[in-house]
């Protein structure tokens, strides 16, 4: 695991946040750190995957951060070209600072999202308050931005329940959760259910929506990248994540629901692209019908294992590209892999049959 | 830095569970919005200096675990032995301390155009160029100079002592009126 995901995994054992979700987010960290990376290499922004990592778990300031980053894009011969000096020039500590700010906040705001939006929480405080966090020299009208995307004023505040839409529709990055916009300064607090009670805000059913406004960490991932859909390093990246990454145009999106979806049977079989021996898996409807649904939930047997969820099956790709620990039997490969509900997932793949079992079991003193 | 709050017996028949989850939903956002509103009173300094946005980004790291018993632990900021990161900043101005450099000095920006830069990003540490480091004779603290400029940009000091500020962190009893309060949410 990484500085990051330990931290992560850390705030998700004692939290309030149910474990089995916990494996869900911790394959949307893996997915987004492999999506950066790779959109990177086309972009020269692979040097601050790992910067931002390290800067996330505060081992960096944002100055080393900045520093870092220049020397890998000086040593990777990156030239702004007629960009250069404007805030679309990677050099710049404008450009820099914007990079590192978005993902801090991205990361923050999903994990405080999680918090807000427990059980608990939901019941005693249902709703938000978009308020505005840090002093701006040209704020955007950020009233006005609400109204016109659907949002009601009470009594001239922003508030609306935490399920509501309109905290997608106000984002630039269509999500629920700050930040909503590029440097905006805004943020999000909760609202009691007794202070919406008296604005009038409507408010959920208690327990309508629970689990509901828990989005997937890469909901909305996508990149814009200066490249043809039919350009060798487009290809390069169906490699790299086969049907993960779906192209509209020039723009790259990560399709988060794709392996929820072949285990439905919505779509029969998923590339999951390149793994950690270059070579390519993928998993199909038929294969989790015949022989993996009988390791999940109540349908596992042996008592050495634990019951599969659906987050395991979402940590897949992340565990084929770089698995824990990688044993040959018979020909065959055994991966494993440290998840973050302390538990190891087995994946042994057959070179002619692709996936032949797919099992978790328990690490000794695991959390 | 752990604060336990425990819910009077009265209240036992509601779901433990979801009440320390509400209570600690309080919590966090009490204390998120005190450390927001404490960055939103930062002014720049005589100096010039603009605020760092060292408060809000420790508003982003609150966390608030509620744990068996109904009891909640609330910590802040990033694990991290840096006193830079937010969450053992919190801590250094909550309790105090003093602050000594990695290697030979700490260096505080003193003109506005290297607010937030540290010397080692603006390779202001060749002492050649650009840059010249000086240290006044039988002083304690020295000067990173701009020679095109002649303006002096860092500060330079052997170590920076911090006084305790209890103010940092909303009170006790603050925080177990804002916890009782979930509680009452969904009493009622």
């Amino acid at each position: 695991m990484t500085a990051a995901e330990k931290i992560l995994q850390k705030a998700l054992v004692t939290s309030d946040i149910g474990s089995e979700k916990w494996n869900s987010i911790q394959a949307g960290l893996r997915d987004r750190a492999f999506f950066s990376a790779r959109v990177a290499e086309v972009r020269f922004l692979d040097a601050m995957r790992s910067q931002i990592a390290e800067s996330l778990s505060g081992n960096l300031s944002q100055s080393e951060f900045r520093k870092a980053v220049r020397e890998m894009l000086t040593h990777g011969g990156y030239d702004a070209g007629e960009n250069r000096g404007t805030i679309k020039d990677l050099m710049t500590k404008a450009r820099l600072d914007l990079i590192f700010d978005t993902n801090r906040k991205m990361a923050q705001g999903y994990v405080q999202h999680l918090q807000a939006t427990t059980d608990g929480a939901l019941a005693a405080f249902p709703a938000y308050e978009l308020l505005r966090a840090e002093p701006r020299k040209m704020p955007r009208n950020w009233p006005a931005i609400w109204q016109q995307k659907g949002g009601t004023l009470y009594q001239g505040r922003m508030i609306a329940p935490k399920t509501d839409p309109i905290w997608t529709r106000i984002s630039r990055f269509g999500l629920p959760y700050p930040p909503f916009d590029y440097n905006s300064g805004m943020d999000i607090f909760s609202v009691s259910r007794s202070e919406c009670l008296a604005l009038g805000v409507p408010l959920p059913e208690p327990g309508s929506a629970n689990g509901a406004s828990a989005p997937s960490f890469n909901d909305n991932l996508q990149a814009e990248l200066p490249i043809a859909d039919n350009s060798p390093e487009a290809d390069r990246l169906r490699e790299a994540f086969g049907d993960q990454i779906r192209f509209d145009g020039n723009v790259a999106h990560w399709r988060g629901e794709l392996i929820q979806e072949v285990l439905s049977g919505k779509v029969r079989s998923a590339k999951l692209g390149r793994g950690y021996d270059g070579r390519n898996l993928s998993i199909s409807h038929n294969i989790f019908k015949d022989h993996l649904h009988i390791h999940v939930g109540a349908e596992e047997h042996d008592r050495r294992n634990i019951p599969l969820t659906k987050g395991d099956f979402e940590l897949l790709p992340a565990m084929w590209r770089n698995p824990s620990n990688v044993n040959k039997e018979r020909n065959r490969d055994h991966l494993e892999f440290e998840t973050f509900d302390g538990g190891v997932l087995n994946l042994i793949v057959d070179p002619v049959k692709g996936i032949v079992s797919f099992y978790k079991m328990k690490i000794p003193g695991g959390a | 830095m752990k604060l336990t709050f425990k819910i009077p017996t009265d209240f036992t028949i509601l779901d433990e569970s979801k009440a320390g989850s509400a209570m600690a939903e309080a919590v966090r956002d009490f204390v998120r919005r005190h450390f927001t509103n404490r960055g939103l009173r930062s002014a720049p300094s005589r100096l010039g200096i603009p605020p760092s946005g060292f408060w809000h980004k420790a508003a982003g790291t609150v966390r608030v675990d509620s744990q068996r018993g109904l009891k909640a632990v609330i910590s802040a900021g990033a694990e991290s032995n840096d006193p830079r990161a937010p969450g053992q900043g919190v801590a250094l101005h909550y309790f105090g301390g003093t602050v000594y450099p990695k290697k030979k000095a700490l260096a505080i920006p003193i003109d506005p155009s290297v607010a937030g830069i540290w010397p080692s990003e603006a390779g202001a540490l060749a002492n050649e160029g650009e840059y010249s480091i000086f240290w006044p004779k039988n002083s304690s603290h020295g000067f990173i100079k701009d020679n095109e400029r002649g303006e002096l940009l860092w500060l330079l000091i052997p170590k920076a002592t911090i006084h305790a500020d209890p103010t940092v962190l909303p009170t006790d009893e603050q925080l177990s009126e804002v916890a009782m309060s979930a509680i009452w949410e969904i009493a009622s």
